[in-house]
């Protein structure tokens, strides 16, 4: 079976490491993208995603909107968010950003599941890792 | 499956932008050597698992304009690329020198 994607894009503001300030001291926003593969042997489990440095706002969304020419039924089933007041879930298909807005935040986790078949994600962020919960 | 093995590679090209780390204001030896995988190993000791991936690394990178467009998320490549991680105002990050503020 062929290996999956992560696909996360996020936004971040104000100090920190996606903060973007320009010549006349405003701030700016900024999208970051990645894609990676999740093994195939962590499919069904529990995967914890974590960014770290993140250290105002952050909104992360995975596996949104991939190319029409791809099943939709890659998505990550599921998202939740480990450690944030807000909660939130994120469910196949769903374009519900999670996001997190408080102040000094310095680490994001989510937990999501990954279906046992391929799947493309997308993702962004400092410092971040995925590993099994 | 046959449409899967072919769509994924095509996905898994690299985009139009090269990365390279600029010359900073400020620039050590070592600013020209951390490459593109900086800081590979664990980074958390305290909370260590056998399995997990190292995200860092060249992502893509754009400006938002603005919040709203965290209603629109933008698809695909962002058309820069931008290593991670790194401070955008930095040298390593690829080309997004300014200066932070001025004073006076």
């Amino acid at each position: 079976m062929v290996g999956s994607f992560i696909h996360c894009v996020n936004i971040a503001k104000r100090s920190g490491i996606q903060a973007h300030i320009t010549r006349d001291g405003s701030v700016k926003y900024s999208w970051f993208r990645t894609e990676f593969e999740v093994p195939d042997e962590w499919s069904d489990k529990q995967v914890q995603l974590n960014f770290q440095a993140v250290d105002y706002e952050a909104t992360v969304f995975i596996n949104v909107r991939i190319p029409d020419s791809l099943p939709e039924s890659r998505l990550i089933s599921r998202v939740r968010k480990l450690d944030s007041t807000e909660g939130g879930t994120f469910d196949s298909g769903s374009m519900s950003p999670i996001t997190s807005s408080e102040d000094k935040r310095t680490s994001l986790s989510y937990l999501f599941t990954i279906l046992p078949i391929p799947r493309v994600m997308s993702l962004v962020c400092p410092h971040s890792t995925v590993g099994l919960s | 499956m046959w449409y899967i093995s072919v769509l994924l590679p095509l996905l898994a090209l690299s985009s139009a932008w090269e990365y390279a780390v600029k010359t900073p204001p400020l620039d050590t030896d070592w600013t020209y050597k951390v490459g593109t995988s900086p800081w590979p190993e664990y980074p958390r000791p305290q909370v260590t698992r056998d399995q997990w991936k190292n995200l860092n690394g060249l992502w893509s990178y754009r400006n938002a304009e603005n919040l709203d467009e965290v209603n629109n998320p933008p698809t695909g490549d962002l058309g820069q690329g931008v290593l991670i991680p790194s401070c955008l105002e930095s040298g390593l990050s690829g080309g997004f020198i300014h200066p932070l503020r001025q004073y006076r």
